[in-house]
């Protein structure tokens, strides 16, 4: 078998994987990156599509000029030289208006628009402005039970929930009361959402470049099969490529693939029971997002749209209108998120027909228009909208010394997907540098 | 020769559908998993590399 060796092997090249091996590689690591895909960038990337571009999965840097994608690159001296546009804040359709939503003080512009009267205004203000301020409620109750002991105003839970499934994508009692404040605070201090031009694609080839510039190898189409463990301590990869197996041996592993893969790879006798058991229980968030073509534009401002009183709660934004680049001249591109009913175990054709009859209730013009649903897409297992929620820095480090994760299971507190990873990677690359010395 | 979709594995991600040269693959909407129209695939394979849960195989 052929063998390799470096000082890290980082296993997936999402953006976790990518932005620890382009740090690394700038402190003077030699790097080998291992991609089973023939693509690097997993669900932070765009691809062409009939003559549309296509996000996979994250369509922006979330966190705006403070995005850790972003911060990544500045760190490293890569390219940053390319313009982005923001994504405005979507107009809010509250029956069955639209409503632009105040850049400062959305949250209390809701609650004035549900409150019962200035008292319980003012009492659900307060509680929230202590959560943030003070310190986060407790993370054994769900949001919807936190905001219970304030209020039964069903359209104040109803609101929201609304607001909840914007910034997490889960419902209200779904998640926790703590995790919901520490993900709204990170995002309230960012700016707006940016898109670079070709979407997220420019950032993993950025990243991409760092790495090569530095020495670092970066393999496609290479499948991990193994991760070598000898006496509780990482030492390598075994992979199978296009040319063969081979093996590599290095003095860390970070993998990009999932903790629960992680666990797979390296082999369960290597961790002890509680761990595969916590690993085991990382719950993912699945989902749809539905792209949908038009001869022109199905709302008219930048920026996008967010339905609550629907069937399900659906954001749609308009790509064409911020980059008419992403489709081809006179047509618009638009994508959907989806929520479903619950989590998990909901019926794949009943979320698609509520769908359809929220895409004809919120755009009556659809079919006028020549609207046409152009790919439709289900995220789960593998290929998750989330790898977990709420994520888990604690399993950065696993177990099995110099064993890393990276990616969005084990974001840090309150940082969300791609963004998320980013910095996750981050702290895990720094762990690294502290640790080993090349 | 065909490709052959393993109902179980696939999540309907439609990441095939995206990098299929002859728009021969699409997600069904009746049970979200993805399907191949076999008088338009040319059997060039490049689904298979694309797949990220390992749900395409080669039959002959």
């Amino acid at each position: 078998m052929e063998k390799k060796s470096c000082d890290a092997v980082v296993i997936g090249a999402g953006i976790g994987g990518l932005c620890a091996a382009a740090r690394l590689s700038h402190a003077g690591y030699k790097i080998i990156m291992l991609e089973k895909l023939p693509i690097l960038g997993g669900r932070y990337t765009y691809v062409d599509y009939k003559g549309f571009h296509l996000k996979r999965g994250v369509p922006a840097l979330y966190y705006g000029e403070k995005d850790p994608a972003l911060v990544t690159l500045r760190d490293v001296q890569g390219d940053t030289d390319f313009e982005m546009r923001p994504i405005p804040l979507p107009k809010w359709r509250i029956g069955g208006q639209d409503r632009d939503m105040p850049t400062k003080g959305m949250l209390w512009h809701l609650i004035s628009l549900t409150s019962r009267d200035k008292q319980e205004e003012e009492r659900v203000i307060t509680a929230l402005r202590r959560i943030f301020k003070w310190r986060e409620p407790s993370d054994r109750i769900t949001f919807s039970d936190w905001l219970a002991g304030l209020t039964d105003n069903k359209a104040i839970h109803r609101i929201l929930n609304a607001w909840v499934v914007q910034i997490v994508g889960v419902n209200s009692w779904e998640i926790s009361a703590g995790e919901v404040v520490r993900d709204f605070l990170l995002f309230r201090a960012a700016g707006e959402q940016l898109i670079p031009k070709n979407g997220l694609t420019t950032i993993v080839d950025s990243l991409a470049k760092v790495i090569t510039k530095h020495k670092g190898e970066i393999l496609t189409r290479v499948s991990t099969r193994k991760i070598v463990v000898r006496d509780g301590i990482a030492k390598g990869i075994e992979a199978k490529g296009p040319g063969g197996d081979f093996q590599i041996e290095a003095k860390v592993v970070i993998s990009n693939v999932g903790p629960q893969k992680t666990v797979q790879l390296a082999g369960e006798h290597n961790f002890d029971r509680g761990y595969v058991e916590e690993v085991r229980d990382l719950k993912p968030l699945s989902g749809f997002n539905i792209f949908i073509t038009s001869n022109g534009p199905l709302y008219d401002w930048p920026g996008g749209l967010y339905t609550f009183e629907t069937r399900r709660s659906e954001v749609w934004i308009d790509w064409t209108l911020i980059w008419p680049e992403f489709g081809p001249k006179g047509k618009n591109l638009m994508s959907v998120y989806i929520k479903p009913e619950r989590r998990t175990a909901y019926d794949l054709r009943k979320e698609y027909e509520a769908f359809m009859a929220d895409l004809l209730d919120t755009f009556p013009r659809f079919k006028e228009r020549g609207g046409e649903i152009l790919l439709v897409r289900h995220y789960d297992g593998e290929w998750p909208f989330l790898r977990a929620l709420p994520s888990s820095e604690r399993h950065q480090r696993t177990p099995v010394e110099n064993l890393y994760n990276v990616g969005d299971a084990v974001n840090p507190p309150g940082w969300i997907g791609g963004a998320g990873a980013a910095e996750g990677a981050r702290l895990v690359a720094g762990d690294i540098i502290k640790r080993t010395r090349v | 020769m065909s490709i052959k979709i393993n109902k179980s594995k696939c999540i309907g991600c439609g990441s095939c559908v995206l990098f299929c040269p002859t728009y021969a693959l699409s997600v069904s909407i009746d049970n979200f998993r993805c399907k191949v129209d076999q008088d338009l695939c040319n059997k060039c394979l490049i689904c298979i590399e694309y797949c990220p849960t390992e749900s395409i195989e080669e039959k002959s």
